[in-house]
């Protein structure tokens, strides 16, 4: 039974709590062909691929490999056995091993009655592999002494190991220099011409043209265009991206905006370089930046979670040395991170414990449970958490209720800085509504707010000023009305 | 409002009666082995016998109740017994050879039980060494100490030191089970009413989320060693006045009592979760079955084979509760 395409997904929806992640989408390849899977965070792209790669189960739809459909509870190794090949933004490689033994991790050839590895079979296969890629390493080097690039061609070749049909690759380019994303093109264009159907997943529009064949776009869990990439451009790709009416979500009101805040002068903290910005009351300052763009970094050098390795921070005019969190509750400085999970709460515990963890203080050493509850009891109330009580584990509640929760355990330290980091990451559309609300009336109330974040229709949204990170370092700044989601984008993703 | 609040009382009920789940399995538990104890001896069920119970409970429960808290937030303390042997032969040579009171007696055996508690404090809070190696080498090293001060036994004379450890009140009461019950309620409160004992239980759950709280994690974890090891030097100290002397090797080899009573109590390993009234629970579980098995003179070797299946059962149902089988 044969088939137009290598790979087809069929109207494909997946539902989490809370959040429709797919909806209905479909996808095609070709043998032969590289497509770009492009889309923002949380558009569902990598949701999809954890469908295709049997890491998530889907509630509606069909994925066909070659006309033949794939069963839905076959498992990742045995979609893998069948030629479905996901290759992530993480590599794993063991980098005390040797290439040969990375190549053909949990499938050594073995030999005699005790099994003990044959490794003269396994040079003889390595170096098979090794030259059908005229790729010229001793199959016994270790992975560890090799570039990122070369590790990242070793575990191409592992996943081509198999007789693949269907190759995903994520983020591919995220750790590797300008020559090594070249060698990697030749070696993807070398792949597909063995027939191999590639999937290629970029943030960055320029690689997308330099690789791809068919460009689908997904927005909001629905796929929003196929194109073939020669007939497109970076404005038409980024305007589907984006596309969605900006003011219905982002009801922008101009607070009055006072004095500088928070200033810092060039910071350094491990891939941030020379960051130096200020915040004024009621302000929201945007950070925005691909995932490894420094923003991060940045901040946590600023609010001493990392090492500050150079420059100053300045609190109402006042230079101040922060060394953790302690210090920057006492400045009035307050940090939402980015993690619900790892490090914003713990789940384990109830609503109540993850409200008061930062004003314990202020409760006495004997804690004041009467102060605690009404204190709680009025948080849950104005930010409309959605709990039974306070008394249930945080754990329990859906994602946008959980990061109310963050929000209310900072608010409740009445801070006059409050740095949010991706404040609505995987939450549904009611709840990010709400808590751009929630900082706007902040503002208004003569907080600063400075947000970081990778998604750009909210970056644009709502906050008054913008500053652009890439490759750690701040690349533009644009205030309210002068910029474009389309220059934003191209300055933070596009080529130089 | 008014629904509100009592839609909350309902629900905070509900609450508590899940987190008794453990504690009311373990009360079955106790009720059930009391009755089957009471059934195969006459001597089980007695006023005495009970007293006799708690007797032996009395040390562990001192112990414990420093242990508990530290183990909370995730971390471990195996060095508490020789802590508590340093404090019994310190305390009883200030005794001897001093004529130091009671209450200077006592005083000591909480400052040596500060003292090395606080280097283990250190060596984990501040240098962030795993707590169970930290524990496991200081256990020796203390241990090593102990010896290192004498290794004779030495007697304790004064009288109210030994009535501290096996004396009675009006004939009924052991002292030291009293004394053991301060401890637990001391406990009890720090970790429940107290923000000190909100704190441990922030930390266990999850660090990092604490330390970016603003919560000083290092200096509640040192804390948590600081009352561990308290609780080990007082133990030692009353040890050496139940037993009449002070022996370096006092304790050795049961370090691992305490952890399997904490442990049958429902605390969890990784930190965040765990009660005193669990700790408690735990440990009058082991030593109903210690002491209805050396009623029936069951000997001591399959006493223990006992003791460790009952705890390996015990973790098991909690596996089995919880879910872990079917996930995998």
């Amino acid at each position: 039974m044969g088939s137009e395409y290598r790979l087809q997904m069929k109207g494909v929806t997946k539902q989490f709590p809370g959040v429709l992640a797919l909806d209905n989408v479909d996808l095609e390849v070709k043998a032969g062909e590289v497509l770009a899977l492009i889309g923002e965070n949380g558009a569902g792209k990598s949701t999809m691929m954890k469908i295709l790669s049997g890491a998530l189960v889907n509630d509606q739809g069909e994925i066909y490999l070659d006309g033949e459909l794939v069963p839905p509870e076959k498992n990742a190794r045995e979609r893998l056995d069948m030629g479905i090949a996901i290759i992530y933004q993480e590599l794993n490689y063991l980098d005390e091993m040797t290439i040969a033994e990375n190549l053909f991790m949990g499938e050594l050839p073995v030999k005699g009655a005790l099994k003990t590895v044959d490794y003269k079979k396994l040079k003889q296969q390595a170096q098979e592999l090794l030259k059908r890629f005229d790729l010229p390493y001793d199959p016994f080097t270790k992975v560890g002494n090799l570039t990122t690039a070369e590790k990242q061609m070793i575990e191409i070749l592992r996943a081509v190991s198999k007789d693949v049909k269907v190759l995903v690759m994520d983020e591919p380019t995220s750790s590797l220099s300008e020559t090594e994303v070249q060698e990697l093109y030749g070696f993807i264009k070398d792949l597909a011409s063995r027939g191999v159907a590639i999937i290629y997943i970029s943030h960055k529009l320029d690689e997308v043209f330099a690789v791809t064949d068919k460009i689908q776009v997904m927005r909001d869990g629905k796929r929003v265009g196929y194109l073939n990439t020669k007939d497109t451009t970076e404005e038409e790709l980024v305007e589907l991206m984006v596309g969605r009416e900006v003011s219905d979500m982002y009801p922008k009101v101009e607070a009055e905006i006072g004095d500088v805040i928070l200033e810092v002068k060039h910071v350094d903290c491990e891939i941030a370089h020379d960051i130096s910005f200020e915040v004024r009351k009621g302000e929201i300052l945007g950070l925005f930046g691909l995932l490894g763009s420094g923003r991060t970094e940045a901040v946590e050098g600023i609010l001493g979670k990392k090492e500050m390795t150079a420059g100053e921070v300045y609190v109402e005019g006042k230079k101040v040395t922060i060394k953790n969190m302690i210090d920057a509750k006492k400045y009035g400085l307050a940090y939402v991170p980015a993690s619900r999970k790892d490090e914003g709460l713990v789940l384990m515990h109830s609503v109540r414990n993850n409200t008061s963890i930062t004003v314990l203080d202020q409760l006495g050493g004997i804690i004041d449970k009467k102060k605690e509850t009404a204190m709680i009891d009025q948080w849950i109330r104005k930010l409309q958490i959605k709990t039974p009580s306070p008394d249930v584990p945080v754990d329990s509640l859906s994602g946008g209720n959980q990061q109310k929760v963050v929000l209310a355990k900072w608010l409740a330290a009445d801070p006059k800085v409050l740095i949010v980091n991706e404040p609505t990451r995987g939450i549904d559309v009611g709840a990010k509504v709400e808590i751009y609300k929630l900082l706007e009336e902040l503002c208004q109330q003569g907080i600063a707010v400075v947000m970081i974040s990778s998604e750009l229709p909210e970056t644009v949204g709502i906050a008054d000023r913008i500053l652009i990170f890439k490759e750690g370092e701040i690349k533009g700044e644009f205030n309210r009305r002068d910029f474009t989601q389309k220059q934003i984008l191209q300055i933070a993703a596009g080529g130089e | 409002m008014s629904t509100n609040e009592a839609a909350l009382r309902q629900r905070s009920f509900k609450e508590k009666m899940g987190s008794m789940g453990n504690n009311l399995s373990l009360i079955i538990a106790i009720i059930g082995l009391c009755i089957a104890m009471s059934i195969a001896s006459p001597h089980f069920f007695t006023f005495n016998n009970m007293m006799n119970i708690l007797l032996a409970s009395a040390i562990t429960l001192i112990r414990a109740s420093g242990a508990t808290i530290a183990m909370i937030t995730g971390g471990m303390d195996l060095s508490q017994n020789s802590v508590g042997a340093i404090a019994g032969v310190v305390c009883s040579t200030a005794s001897l050879s001093m004529g130091a009171p009671l209450w200077v007696v006592i005083l000591i055996g909480i400052g040596v039980g500060l003292g090395f508690g606080a280097i283990n404090g250190v060596l984990i809070a501040y240098l962030k060494i795993n707590p169970i190696i930290t524990t496991i080498a200081t256990m020796q090293i203390f241990r090593g100490i102990a010896w290192l001060i004498t290794d004779v036994t030495l007697q304790v004379s004064d009288k109210s030191w030994i009535f501290m450890g096996r004396g009675y009140i009006g004939d009924l009461v052991p002292v030291s089970v009293i004394i053991a019950f301060g401890f637990f309620f001391l406990a009890f409160f720090l970790l429940k009413y107290t923000r000190f004992g909100r704190q441990v239980y922030m930390v266990g759950g999850n660090e990092v989320a604490s330390r970016l709280s603003g919560i000083n994690a290092n200096k509640v974890k040192f804390i948590c060693y600081l009352i561990s090891g308290l609780a080990a030097g007082f133990a030692g100290m009353l040890v050496a006045g139940q037993v009449g002397a002070a022996l370096p090797q006092n304790g050795d080899g049961t370090e691992m009592d305490v952890i399997s009573a904490i442990v049958l109590g429902g605390l969890s390993l990784s930190g965040g979760r765990g009660s005193m009234v669990g700790t408690l629970l735990g440990i009058l579980v082991l030593q109903i079955v210690a002491n209805g098995l050396q009623l029936l003179s069951v000997s001591q070797y399959l006493q223990w084979v006992i003791t460790g299946c009952i705890l390996v059962l015990a973790v098991l149902i909690d596996v089995i509760r919880s879910g872990a089988l079917k996930k995998q």
